[in-house]
């Protein structure tokens, strides 16, 4: 287990994604959800985004003779914190919940602070800070901190935070089970103008056709210079470019206020794009599922 | 105020002004600005939403909005920008130009600008009744400098308030640059 947490925290330096740009537009931060090398494989694996709100479900099979047990991790990049005005502002993903065949499952969570890649937690812990940055930290308690590469630290906001959740799951000889992973998703968003590179860049990267899409738009919402674009990062570790079915569907409003009318994905086809809730079946994909929703502004 | 040589000056990137037409003119005076501050004060409690140029006093507004319809009511007009295009606006057009607050002090009206946020600074001297918004973080009171839309999560509104707390990353700050005639800018 000690070798699984050290392999997660590698990963999360290595992904280092800086945290959330905040208010007009912010970054994301994805929780990446992942298994033990020797757990089976994962199957039937199926991802729902319900407004903001992730779903991961999969089967764990056992077809042994004895109790099979999984272990899974879910952790984020190295993120900071800004301040008051984020709208991603508790990016601990404190949120998340697991279960099997609807029954809760246990999860643990662990929390670390970093400084240009150097895990302080003990210096935070010693200073009685909490491991993830904030501007509500005392600045006397900031001052305790010893200094880091020669640096003292003078704002509760000067390091990166790191989460991370472990869970196991015993599966009965000679059965199956379904496994769901909830959270709610912190995406990037923007509002983008209609056209603009930008716009062109994250329909592209979405699989679509800029030019299409914009006349989509145009066709539901005549008038339309601007809108809000949404994209929903979902790294699933265990996919292994395995089938995933992939669901969206969305509220009249959303949480900024927005309508969302257009949903693209890698994978799904046109006609489910047109239009929300839309779902379909992934080929082929990456574990890093990307999902990019298209929203008019709200009326004034 | 008299024209201002921009060649010549020593607050503005020459770099992003070289080879253009848009050199002579002045930046907005001190007493300009608080014209806009004067005018931001007038959203005050402007719910937040995410509207961009469709922003409207009293009834809905984010960051971009609120700055450019503030700044046009207060008579200094330009063509709505998200924060995302403000800094390439300013630089092709010339009609803000960034300030270097170690080599200029920051004066009321500028716009302070992050990474997908902008705002209004509003140096309120300490007898003004925005100045103290009762605002604390562990005893020590924080006081109103800047004017600011807000967001969802919280769901406060148009307002005064403090530039640290509510963000700690640094910020680049822009101010409205008045050319002279207009023929004195042809990008």
């Amino acid at each position: 287990m000690k070798l699984l947490v050290k392999a997660v925290l590698a990963l999360a330096a290595v992904s280092m994604t800086l945290g959330a740009h905040a208010y007009e537009s912010e970054k994301a931060v994805p929780l990446t959800v992942g298994g033990r090398l020797t757990n089976q494989p994962v199957a039937d694996v199926a991802v729902r985004l319900d407004g903001n709100n992730v779903v991961i479900s999969g089967t764990l099979a056992n077809t042994s003779n004895s109790p099979l047990t999984y272990g899974f991790f879910a952790y984020t990049p190295l993120f900071l914190r800004y301040g008051e005005g984020e709208e991603n502002y508790d990016k601990s993903f404190s949120d998340l919940t697991v279960s099997l065949d609807g029954q809760p499952v246990k999860v643990v969570g662990e929390q670390r602070g970093f400084f240009l890649g150097k895990d302080i937690t003990s210096s935070l812990a010693s200073a009685a800070l909490s491991p993830l940055p904030s501007e509500e930290d005392d600045p006397k308690d900031v001052a305790k901190i010893p200094p880091q590469f020669g640096i003292k630290l003078t704002d509760g906001r000067d390091w990166q935070g790191f989460v991370s959740y472990s869970w196991l799951t015993t599966i009965r000889p000679a059965s199956s089970g379904t496994l769901d992973v909830r959270y709610k998703a912190l995406p990037q968003f923007g509002i983008e103008q209609v056209p603009s590179q930008r716009f062109s860049n994250l329909v592209q990267q979405h699989c679509g056709d800029p030019s299409l899409i914009a006349a989509q738009i145009e066709k539901m919402h005549s008038g339309t210079k601007a809108v809000l674009m949404e994209k929903y990062v979902v790294p699933v570790s265990f996919v292994n470019r395995d089938p995933v079915r992939l669901s969206i569907s969305q509220p009249q409003t959303n949480s900024l206020g927005a309508h969302p009318m257009i949903a693209l994905a890698c994978g799904l086809s046109a006609d489910a794009e047109k239009s929300l809730p839309a779902s379909g079946v992934l080929q082929e994909p990456d574990d890093e599922l990307s999902i990019l929703l298209i929203s008019t502004l709200a009326s004034p | 105020m008299s024209g201002v040589t921009l060649a010549t000056s020593t607050t503005s990137d020459i770099a992003k002004t070289e080879g253009k037409a848009c050199t002579v003119g002045q930046f907005i005076s001190e007493a300009d600005g608080w014209k806009i501050v004067n005018v931001a004060a007038t959203w005050e409690g402007t719910p937040y939403g995410l509207v961009g140029a469709a922003s409207q006093k009293g009834v809905l507004g984010d960051c971009s909005g609120s700055t450019n319809k503030i700044y046009n009511e207060a008579g200094f007009p330009y063509p709505y920008q998200s924060t995302g295009s403000f800094a390439a606006f300013a630089s092709k057009t010339n009609q803000f130009r960034q300030i270097d607050p170690s080599k200029q002090p920051l004066q009321a009206g500028d716009i302070l600008l992050w990474p997908g946020h902008m705002a209004i600074y509003a140096p309120f001297p300490s007898d003004n009744p925005k100045y103290d918004g009762g605002l604390f973080k562990h005893g020590v009171k924080k006081y109103n400098n800047m004017y600011t839309a807000f967001n969802n999560r919280t769901g406060k509104p148009y307002g005064p308030y403090n530039i640290e707390v509510f963000r700690g990353d640094p910020y680049t700050v822009y101010r409205y640059f008045t050319l002279t005639t207009p023929e004195n800018c042809n990008p």
